[in-house]
């Protein structure tokens, strides 16, 4: 919905302003990686939307719709940036993506799916786990974790699939 | 196109084909996890930022009944309320030396503008902007009526001063215009980017900025600056401007010299329609909208309510053509498109098309793709696919036929690169090729899928007449020290076509164990080519190893992909030379896939693709 949704001549003080910075920064940043938005891109982003709300009125009716409202700007104001650098958004349906994050985030900024998949991982077989560390930790490529693995890149690629799924799995089962 | 800085985390290589929500919700989820690239604490840097926007509308609200125009030598004439000038000289503040030190001779009637799209008003001067247009980050507007906060470059989200970074110094660079003799009114206003800026003269004029580059103007340009704002990302990317009409020459500045050029990016080969302007009448009608679907259900009545607008600043510039006045299909396409961009659907277009038209496209496109329900490996799975292949064939030829049904069908297409079948993407790929659009050939070559790289998809896209393709393989080919699986598949192409250099490098590619440990799906694709040339040895001694290595991996993870990967070239060097050769046994549905692709594979009008089996999707 726009933003209008939220009319009501109310200004935020800065108290309150805070507050609401602390409680939905670690989502909007989430969200907006989620979108695709590069890492040394998403602090600003982050900034810009929560500066909006000193800019327009606005009325804090619920977390859920101050949440939604954030996304909507940060996105706009992502998508802004895409556009003056002539590049489409990695999700073609931003609704669907919308609607497949407040699924998956709920109304905890993500905390219970994050939760869930550290729980997940510390399960994977040691090999699984040890490849994704190295991906994501250490920042490997296919290449160098197939050398430290003893495997062929494919096998990397394959292993790092089926970790992946199990991981989805998981997280599927555990999520309530 | 432009990338940011590389991070590794930024796009992996090892994303599942297809990534969908959910894989996207898990990459960012397992950097957050293992790579402890949790989201950072930005309350300070906020609340910082806030403090100084507040104090920034503060001062924006003393100086609405004062603005203010500063001439080049150094005078400073303050109207009172609009259009009503009364010159008042005063001594020149430090600050007012500082900006004229920094802004040399500005002889230029620039005005700078919102960045509003139709409703700007070149004799109108807007002296506050849309903050959520402008781009990102503390807009570090200065006035320079007032003294320099010193405090500025010292708090943590400043960037460096300006003799450390000459990049940032043009965003602190109060940029003044002053229109010939006709002196009006001005915002003294910090350049940000969202700012257009038009010059009206009717001579050449210059721009001044602090490190020293200078931009000289055609009369009547109109230029908008693109970079982002906030001082930490200005740091590390250069300032960009987009001509948007007129003509812009850089004519001193040694802006090389000060580490960050002036980027000028001139929207050769690309439709833009004064793209920001349409983008903003766009995006404040969405604003206004109840949702996505009213937006698009009213997007035809926008385009025509603000149609003269837009017609009013197209700039067509397109592969060298001139600029022109478009007609209203050109611009209700063209608003179509940019809506189709911003918002991820495909609105005007598809009403442009006939309810019957849009059926058969519709009909045409579900047609060309199987879905995610069948397993690949089965019989059922390649009957469909011969199938969908002819379909999308078909589909190519409509759009040769019918060039505006392109518009209708594109969106979809990009769409169907992120499904997760392969197939599709390829025929997905291998449609959108010959997209006349320069947008997607650009979209398609500068901001590839990693699968559009894929030589076994070049090859096919080669086969089908892709120039691109083509020119592609013949640049692995030659290159020194490339992937050399993609040297080897590009050799393999020529080389059916009587190439030597194509011959010379698959030879070279199987004498190599080495190179063979490297890459065996490069060796064997290498090896069945000299077969099907002549040469069977280094095939039969790849099979004979590689039988080898799958028995020596067989209780390990990844012998699996091993097997299959013997199974495809058992069967595959059966169909090439009638002789069985020993098998692994095992219980592999692949092994029903490779049965039922048995006639195929004999056929030597097939063996190219064949070939290409070999590769573990």
């Amino acid at each position: 919905m726009k933003p209008s949704t939220l009319d009501a001549t109310v200004s935020l003080q800065p108290a309150e302003f805070e507050r609401i910075v602390r409680e939905h920064q670690s989502e909007l940043w989430r969200y907006l990686r989620y979108l695709g938005c590069e890492r040394h891109l998403v602090d600003d982003f982050v900034q810009e939307a929560f500066l909006t709300l000193l800019e327009k009125p606005f009325e804090e009716r619920s977390r859920a719709a101050t949440a939604a409202y954030l996304r909507l700007v940060a996105r706009n104001l992502y998508l802004m940036a895409l556009r003056r650098s002539s590049r489409a958004p990695v999700f073609e349906d931003l609704e669907a993506a919308e609607r497949a994050w407040v699924r998956t985030a709920r109304d905890d900024g993500a905390e219970t799916y994050l939760e869930a998949l550290r729980e997940c991982f510390s399960n994977l077989k040691d090999k699984a786990h040890r490849a994704l560390e190295l991906r994501f930790a250490e920042n490997f490529s296919r290449l160098q974790i197939a050398d430290a693995l003893e495997l062929s890149e494919d096998g990397v690629k394959s292993l790092m699939r089926r970790a992946r799924r199990a991981l989805r799995d998981c997280v599927q089962r555990r999520l309530p | 196109m432009t990338r940011g800085p590389e991070d590794p985390r930024d796009r992996s290589t090892d994303e599942p084909d297809g990534a969908t929500f959910e894989d996207r919700l898990l990459e960012i989820g397992l950097e957050e996890v293992v790579g402890d690239a949790a989201p950072p604490d930005l309350s300070a840097r906020i609340l910082d930022a806030a403090a100084k926007r507040q104090r920034t509308a503060a001062s924006n609200r003393d100086a609405k009944n004062r603005k203010a125009s500063i001439a080049s030598d150094g005078s400073h004439r303050v109207a009172r309320g609009h259009r009503e000038p009364a010159r008042v000289r005063h001594r020149r503040t430090a600050i007012l030396v500082a900006a004229a030190a920094i802004l040399a001779t500005v002889t230029i009637a620039t005005l700078v503008l919102r960045n509003g799209g139709s409703t700007i008003d070149p004799n109108e001067v807007i002296a506050d902007r849309d903050t959520n247009a402008s781009g990102t980050g503390d807009r570090m507007t200065t006035d320079p009526t007032s003294p320099p906060d010193p405090s500025r470059s010292e708090t943590p989200d400043s960037a460096p001063t300006p003799d450390a970074s000459p990049r940032y110094v043009r965003f602190e660079t109060p940029l003044i215009g002053l229109e010939g003799n006709d002196m009006r009114e001005y915002s003294a206003t910090t350049l940000v980017a969202g700012d257009v800026l038009v010059h009206k003269g009717d001579e050449p004029t210059t721009m001044h900025f602090g490190d020293g580059a200078t931009l000289t103007l055609a009369p009547r340009t109109m230029l908008e600056f693109t970079s982002p704002v906030e001082p930490v990302s200005t740091a590390i990317e250069p300032l960009r401007a987009r001509v948007l009409a007129g003509k812009i020459d850089v004519a001193t500045g040694d802006a090389e010299r000060f580490g960050r050029p002036w980027l000028l990016e001139l929207p050769a080969g690309e439709l833009r329609v004064a793209a920001s302007s349409r983008a903003w009448i766009l995006v404040d009608r969405y604003r206004e909208a109840e949702s996505s679907d009213t937006f698009l259900a009213n997007l035809p009545e926008i385009v025509r309510t603000t149609r003269n607008a837009w017609h009013d600043t197209i700039v067509r510039v397109y592969e060298g053509e001139a600029d022109g006045i478009l007609s209203d299909v050109d611009v209700a396409l063209a608003a179509g498109e940019e809506a189709s961009m911003w918002f991820g659907r495909p609105p005007v277009l598809g009403d442009m098309l006939s309810d019957n038209e849009r059926h058969t496209l519709e009909a045409e496109l579900t047609s060309i793709r199987l879905g995610d329900n069948i397993p690949e490996q089965s019989p059922e799975f390649y009957r469909l696919s011969q199938q969908a292949d002819r379909d999308a064939e078909a589909l190519r030829l409509r759009l040769e036929e019918w060039p505006a049904a392109w518009n209708f069908v594109r969106p979809k297409l990009f769409k169907l690169l992120e499904s997760p079948q392969r197939t599709d993407r390829y025929r997905a790929y291998g449609i959108l090729f010959d997209d006349p659009h320069p947008w997607t050939r650009g979209m398609l070559e500068e901001e590839p899928d990693e699968d559009l790289w894929e030589p076994d998809v070049l090859m096919q896209l080669a086969n089908r007449g892709s120039k691109f393709a083509r020119q592609r393989l013949g640049v692995w080919v030659e290159a020194r020290s490339p992937e050399l699986r993609r040297q080897v598949y590009a050799a393999l192409w020529l080389a059916l076509r009587d190439d030597d250099a194509g011959r010379r490098v698959m030879r070279k590619a199987t004498e190599s164990k080495t190179e063979f440990l490297f890459d065996s799906n490069a060796y064997f694709a290498s090896a069945a080519g000299l077969a099907l040339l002549g040469n069977p040895e280094p095939w039969r001694r790849g099979i004979g190893y590689l039988r080898e290595e799958a028995e020596r991996l067989r209780p390990r993870d990844d012998a699996e992909s091993i097997d299959v990967r013997t199974l495809r070239a058992a069967y595959f060097h059966r169909a090439l030379f009638h002789e069985p050769i020993e098998l692994l046994s095992m219980d592999d549905p692949v092994l029903d896939f490779i049965d039922a692709r048995r006639d195929a594979l004999a056929d030597p009008a097939n063996l190219e693709s064949a070939i290409t089996a070999l590769e573990i999707p």
